[in-house]
C-alpha cells in the first residue's frame, strides 16, 4: 500500500520525464489539489451544512433536508426566486439577439470610428461592477425612471441594467465562433440565388448555433447570480434572489440561507457546463466545415 | 462576336492603391472551356469574381449573354461559381446542399427531387444524397459542390482553382473528368489555375494573365509553340533563353548575334526588332537533340558538357554548360528500355537544333 502510494505520488523515480508528464510529479499533485480545495472548500461546507439538522452552522448533527422545505415555503424567498428567473429569461433573449447582431455587425462592416466602438463594447466586461451598479442607480434616478410599475413590468430597469453587463459576452462569444467563418460559404449561398437575408438565417445561423446556445446560457448565468448591479438598481418590491440571500444573511447565515444559495449553486453549474459543452462540440464540429 | 457568352470590355479593377486587374478586353465563346491562368497576384480570381458579381468593376463593364451585368447582385446572375474551399454547407446534407439553389429560387417541389438525382447522377455520387458534408473526401465534396451549381443550370460555370486542394493522382482523374463533364452538358466552363498544366491539358482557350493585364489569348498549342512575349515564353512550359542582338532583318531571313551562342541564321521573322536592337533567343528543351558523333550539316551545334541528369521516369532533363559559357537545358525521351541512363554526368555531347525551332521574342 505504501509502495503504491509513493509509486503514485512520483517519489523514487529518475528517469527524465517529458513535458506532459509532469502531473505525475508528487509537488504537481499538491499543488492542483491545493487549488482545488482553496476553490471549492468554502461552497462543499455551504451545500453540505444546508443538510445539516442544526440552526447553527458550526457543528454537524445530522442529515436532514428541513431547511429546503424550510425555504420552498418562505413566501419572500419564492418572491425572489421568481424575480430572479423572469429577469434571467428575459435577459436572455434580449442579450442574445443584440449580442449576436453587434458581433455580426463588426464582423461583417467596415464603417468610421469601428475599433472605437469595438473597445466600447468590451467595456461592461472589464468596468469594476459596483462602478457599473452606482452608474446604473444614478443613470434611472437622473431620468427619472418610476419605481412603482406593476409586476413584471416594475422590473424592467433591473432587466435593462443586465442586458447592459451581459450582452457583450454574447458579443464575444459570437465573434469568435464567428471568426472561423469560411466566407466563400456566404458567397456560396449568394451565387446560388439567395438574399443576403436568407444568407444569414439559412447559412450564417446554422452555423453560429453551438456559439448562440453558449451566448444564452451564459447570459441566463450573469443575470440569476448578479448581486452587486442588481443591489444598487432593485426597489423593495423588485429583490432578487441574490439581494434576498444578502439580506437574510445580514440578521444570521441560517441553513435556511444555505439551501437557497446551494440551489442558485446547482443551477449555475449546470447552466455554464451545458454552456461550455456546447461551445465544445461547436468547435469540433465547425472545424470540418 | 456574336457568339461571346461573356464579353469583358474595358474593365479595370481597383482596391485602394493597388490594380488588381487593368484594362481587361477578353470575349469568351458559348461552350468553350476557358482557363484563367497566371501566378499568384495577377487579378484572375479577382476577374472571375466580377464575372460571379461578388466585385464590381472599377471601370468597365461586363456582358454575360448580351446582358451588361453592372450592378447586378451574385443572386441575379445566370452564373454559377465552384469555390476553391468547395463551400459546402457543413450542417445540410448531400441533398440539401445541391437542393439549395432550387429552394432559393422557388422552384416547383416535385422538380427538386429529379433534378438533384441527375445532378448527383452527373457527378457519379447518386446515393450520397443523406450524408453530410463531413462524411465525405475532399474528392466527392467537391462533386457535391460541382452538382450544386450545375443543377442550377447556368450559362457559365465559373471554377475558382477547384483543383488545388486535391493529391496529385485525383487531381489528375479530375482534369479529365471536368472536361468530360463539360462536354457532357455543353456549358461554358470559365476556370482559374496558376497550374499550366491544368490549363494546357482541359482548356480550348486560354488567357494568360501577368500583375492585372491579359498577356495573350490562345489555344494551348498556340500558347507553347508562338508564345507572344518573354512573359508567356517563360511561364507556360520550360524554356531555354538567351540574349541577343538584331544584326540583319530581311526577307530572306533574321541574323542574330547571340551572347555564348555566336551567330546565328534563323527564318524570316516580320515581329522580331529591328537592327541593332536587344532580341530574346528562345528553345524549348525538348527541341534540342543531344548526341555524341558530330551532327548533320546544317543544323545549328555547339559542344557542351553535361553538369547534371535529372530522371523523371518518361525523361530526363539533361543540364549541360556549353562551351561558350551558357547553360542549356535538354529533355531527352526515355524511349528504350535500360537501367544505365543513355547521358552521364561529365560527359561531352553536341547540342543540335532546328532553326525554325528558335523563338524570337523582342522587348
Amino acid at each position: 500500500m505504501a509502495g503504491r502510494l509513493t509509486s503514485l505520488l512520483g517519489f523514487g523515480r529518475d528517469e527524465p520525464i517529458g513535458p506532459l508528464d509532469y502531473g505525475r510529479r508528487w509537488w504537481m499533485r499538491l499543488i492542483v489539489g491545493l487549488t482545488f480545495v482553496f476553490l471549492y472548500a468554502p461552497i462543499v461546507v455551504l451545500i453540505a451544512y444546508s443538510f445539516n439538522d442544526s440552526r447553527r452552522n458550526i457543528v454537524w448533527v445530522r442529515f436532514t433536508t428541513d431547511w429546503y422545505v424550510k425555504a420552498i415555503h418562505d413566501q419572500s424567498l419564492l418572491v425572489a426566486f421568481g424575480n430572479s428567473l423572469t429577469i434571467a429569461i428575459i435577459n436572455t433573449l434580449l442579450s442574445t439577439v443584440l449580442g449576436t447582431l453587434t458581433a455580426l455587425l463588426l464582423w461583417r462592416f467596415r464603417f468610421p470610428l469601428r475599433p472605437v466602438y469595438e473597445g466600447a463594447i468590451a467595456l461592461p466586461i472589464v468596468i469594476p461592477e459596483i462602478c457599473m451598479g452606482v452608474a446604473m442607480m444614478a443613470f434611472f434616478a437622473w431620468i427619472g425612471w418610476p419605481n412603482d410599475l406593476p409586476w413584471p413590468i416594475s422590473l424592467s430597469n433591473i432587466v435593462i441594467a443586465h442586458v447592459a453587463f451581459s450582452f457583450p459576452f454574447v458579443a464575444v462569444i459570437i465573434r469568435a465562433r464567428l471568426a472561423g467563418f469560411n466566407r466563400e460559404l456566404e458567397d456560396a449561398a449568394k451565387d446560388l440565388g439567395a438574399t443576403e437575408w436568407r444568407t444569414l438565417l439559412d447559412i450564417i445561423v446554422p452555423y453560429l448555433k453551438p456559439a448562440l446556445v453558449a451566448g444564452a446560457l451564459i447570459s441566463f448565468t450573469l443575470s440569476l447570480d448578479d448581486f452587486v448591479i442588481t443591489f444598487f438598481t432593485a426597489g423593495p418590491d423588485t429583490i432578487t434572489l441574490p439581494v434576498k440571500i444578502f439580506s437574510m444573511v445580514r440578521f444570521s447565515v441560517t441553513p435556511e440561507v444555505n439551501a437557497a444559495s446551494t440551489v442558485l449553486v446547482v443551477i449555475t453549474v449546470v447552466t455554464t457546463v451545458l454552456a461550455l459543452r456546447l461551445q465544445n462540440a461547436g468547435q469540433k464540429a465547425g472545424s470540418s466545415g | 462576336m456574336s457568339d461571346a457568352i461573356i464579353s469583358i470590355q474595358g474593365v479595370t479593377k481597383r482596391f485602394g492603391e493597388v490594380t488588381a486587374v487593368e484594362r481587361v478586353d477578353l470575349d469568351i465563346r458559348a461552350g468553350e472551356f476557358f482557363a484563367l491562368l497566371g501566378p499568384s497576384g495577377c487579378g484572375k480570381t479577382t476577374l472571375l469574381r466580377m464575372l460571379a458579381g461578388f466585385e464590381q468593376p472599377s471601370e468597365g463593364r461586363i456582358l454575360i449573354g448580351g446582358q451588361d451585368m453592372t450592378g447586378v447582385q451574385p443572386n441575379h446572375r445566370p452564373v454559377n461559381m465552384v469555390f476553391q474551399s468547395y463551400a459546402v454547407f457543413p450542417h445540410m446534407t448531400v441533398f440539401d446542399n445541391v437542393a439549395y439553389g432550387l429552394k432559393v429560387a422557388h422552384t416547383p417541389r416535385g422538380e427538386i427531387a429529379p433534378r438533384v438525382k441527375e445532378a448527383l447522377a452527373m457527378v457519379q455520387l447518386s446515393g450520397y444524397e443523406a450524408r453530410k458534408p463531413d462524411q465525405l473526401s475532399g474528392g466527392q465534396r467537391q462533386r457535391v459542390a460541382l452538382a450544386r451549381a450545375l443543377v442550377k443550370r447556368p450559362k457559365v460555370l465559373l471554377l475558382d482553382e477547384p483543383l488545388s486542394a486535391l493529391d496529385a493522382k485525383l487531381r489528375e482523374a479530375m482534369q479529365i473528368e471536368l472536361v468530360r463533364l463539360q462536354q457532357t452538358v455543353g456549358i461554358t466552363f470559365v476556370i482559374v489555375t496558376h497550374d499550366q498544366d491544368e490549363a494546357l491539358s482541359m482548356a480550348d482557350r486560354i488567357a494568360v494573365m501577368e500583375s492585372g493585364h491579359v498577356r495573350q489569348v490562345a489555344s494551348p498549342q498556340t500558347l507553347y509553340e508562338f508564345p507572344s512575349g518573354r512573359f508567356v515564353a517563360d511561364f507556360i512550359g520550360k524554356m531555354n533563353l538567351f540574349e541577343g542582338k538584331v544584326v540583319a532583318r530581311e526577307a530572306a531571313g533574321l541574323s542574330v548575334e547571340v551572347e555564348g551562342l555566336g551567330r546565328l541564321e534563323l527564318p524570316a521573322d516580320e515581329r522580331a526588332p529591328a537592327p541593332g536592337r536587344a532580341v530574346g533567343i528562345a528553345v524549348r528543351p525538348e527541341k534540342v537533340e543531344l548526341t555524341r558523333s558530330a551532327p548533320p550539316e546544317g543544323s545549328v551545334a555547339r559542344r557542351g558538357t553535361v553538369t547534371q541528369v535529372a530522371y523523371y521516369g518518361d525523361v530526363s532533363y539533361v543540364f549541360l554548360d556549353l562551351e561558350d559559357g551558357p547553360a542549356l537545358n535538354a529533355n531527352v525521351i526515355n524511349d528504350e528500355r535500360a537501367a544505365e541512363p543513355h547521358f552521364v554526368k561529365g560527359e561531352t555531347l553536341w547540342a543540335a537544333w532546328n532553326p525554325r525551332d528558335f523563338l524570337v521574342l523582342g522587348e
